[in-house]
């Protein structure tokens, strides 16, 4: 009861901080544009542009193929990226000699800014889908799979020993010890995942131009129209943290309340 | 016999003794053993070569005349820490040996039911683990070995982990289990009175090499009680043993830095 009442209050704290921000914003373009006439008001956006902004790309459906097409490139993107990252991290896992050395390669690998691969993947594949979900995977598969490697390495020797004396072994061992007993950290592995799998989208589709939320922001800076901009931007921010926040740590939580943490 | 150790020596490559030396060891079907002595004279070692986690570096361990090459479901082991599975419910964790031998959901649901019963646990089988003491942990621990029905059960240093009144209670709980299911044990203690509490036979061992010092049969009769005069007697003797043993290798330990 007294947890629910506190949450109700949290969501208000927090529609109230929003609100306060946006007014303030408002008060700043006028000041700056109508009162003072410092900034030119192309150049700022404003609060009730944004919203005519998105009215308009509302109207027009311009804003739903591009959250469709990015949310799909996303979709297909992060689930490549998950596959591929479970599978190099197994091959990381195996001990074998290569692999000692692939570790701190792809930890190298991982520092490149997904952006630094658009130009690779447009002499690659040129300017399409293919491209745009080959840089989402190079942004994202490393760091899953090198989380992924650390989840195995790091699950509680004592329990895989206490199941192999009552005869798990090889894919037993794997499915029944290794698996849940590294899913905490294979969930975080994959929101950090998700958030370089987001980055690396908008960075593909803000270089090519095929529809998607990337390219509408290029759209806003052709047509100098910085309430479009600033419009697709929140929605970038909004999506990304609706995918961690409303799905993800969802997951999360939900996988670590049965453990009691 | 039932269990053979032949001739088992194991060198780890970091240390430049043996940690266990030359042990030639038989148990018998229904005997409980317990293993004493000074810390890292290893008796863990051991036992984790019964358990097949580890290998012996020369000798056999054989196990009803099949040789140990592999940890096995005929030899499930407890450890100090009760490491239950988090994630799983108490009964789901009694149920998890049962499962991995792919037996008919409804006897496992049945069986792992019986033996929460058997440690008096079967209100908590929805529990989680988080919502354990550490004395209830080291039952379902003990259920969920027992429920395997192995052909040997070992132990090492089960109770160490908690406080005297709990290990009291388990101590007397387990001498009831083990009377009615009269299983194959091998259980590694630091508590001498433990091992006289519980053993058939008690094996002593002593440290660099670890060896074989002595093996003491304990013909009391059950349930014992740690009061009675022949108790303390063999308390007295096999821990003036023990303590010889330790001081020994605690010089050597100070000789040596
Ligand atoms: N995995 C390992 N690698 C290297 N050395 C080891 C390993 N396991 C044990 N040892 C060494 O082997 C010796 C015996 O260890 P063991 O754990 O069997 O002793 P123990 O009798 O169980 O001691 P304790 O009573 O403290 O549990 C020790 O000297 C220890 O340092
Ligand atoms: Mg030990």
């Amino acid at each position: 009861m007294r947890k629910k009442s506190w949450e109700k209050r949290k969501w208000l704290g927090s529609i109230l901080f929003f609100a306060v921000l946006i007014l303030l914003w408002e008060l700043l373009f006028l000041l700056g544009t109508r009162w003072l006439g410092i900034w030119k008001s192309y150049a700022f956006p404003e609060p009730l542009g944004v919203l005519r902004a998105g009215l308009r790309m509302a109207a027009n459906h311009s804003l739903w193929y591009a959250m469709a097409y990015s949310g799909l490139r996303a979709a297909a993107g992060f689930g490549l990226s998950i596959v591929i990252g479970v599978l190099v991290s197994l091959a990381l896992g195996s001990g074998t000699k290569p692999m000692n050395y692939l570790k701190p390669f792809l930890t190298g690998v991982q520092t490149l800014p997904s952006v630094c691969w658009v130009p690779f993947a447009i002499l690659w594949f040129g300017l399409d889908e293919k491209a745009i979900i080959f840089v989402v995977v190079m942004g994202a598969s490393f760091s899953i799979a090198l989380s992924v490697e650390s989840a195995i390495r790091n699950v509680n020797p004592l329990l895989v020993r206490v199941a192999r004396t009552m005869g798990a072994e090889g894919f037993m061992l794997y499915r029944r010890v290794i698996i849940p007993a590294g899913m905490p950290a294979f969930i975080a592995g994959l929101r950090q995942g998700w958030s370089f799998a987001w980055r690396a989208l908008m960075a593909g589709e803000v270089m090519s131009s095929t529809v998607g939320l990337g390219h509408s922001l290029m759209m806003g800076r052709d047509l100098a129209d910085i309430n479009q901009v600033m419009l697709v931007m929140l929605l970038i921010i909004m999506l990304g943290i609706f995918i961690d926040r409303g799905i993800i740590s969802q997951i999360e939580t939900h996988v670590l309340r049965k453990r009691g943490l | 016999m039932f269990l053979e150790i032949r001739g088992v020596s194991k060198k780890f490559d970091n240390t430049a003794w043996e940690a266990v030396s030359d042990i030639d060891l038989t148990i018998k079907e229904g005997e409980f053993i317990c293993l004493v002595g000074p810390s890292g004279c290893g008796k863990s070692t051991l036992l984790n070569m019964v358990a097949g986690l580890e290998m012996p570096t020369s000798g056999e361990i054989y196990l009803d005349g099949q040789k140990i090459t592999a940890p096995g479901a005929d030899r499930v082991m407890m450890f100090q820490d009760a490491a239950l599975f988090p994630w799983l419910t108490v009964l789901e964790n009694v149920r998890f040996g049962l499962r991995i031998m792919k037996k008919d959901p409804a006897w496992i649901e049945e069986t792992a039911m019986k033996y929460l019963d058997m440690v008096k646990l079967s209100k908590f089988a929805h529990y989680r683990v988080h919502e354990l003491s550490g004395g209830m942990k080291q039952r379902v621990s003990m259920a969920r070995a027992l429920a395997i029905d192995s052909k040997i059960l070992l132990m090492d240093e089960p109770f160490s982990a908690l406080d005297k009144q709990t290990i009291n209670k388990l101590r007397d709980e387990v001498a009831q289990i083990w009377e009615r299911t009269r299983k194959t044990v091998i259980m590694v203690t630091h508590s001498v009175e433990e091992a006289v509490f519980f053993g058939d036979r008690v094996v002593t061992m002593s440290a660099h090499p670890g060896r074989i010092r002595d093996i003491i049969p304990i013909e009391l009769k059950r349930p014992r009680h740690i009061d009675e005069i022949d108790f303390i007697t063999y308390r007295k003797a096999i821990l003036e043993e023990v303590r010889s043993e330790v001081d020994r290798s605690e010089e050597e330990e100070l000789g040596k830095a």
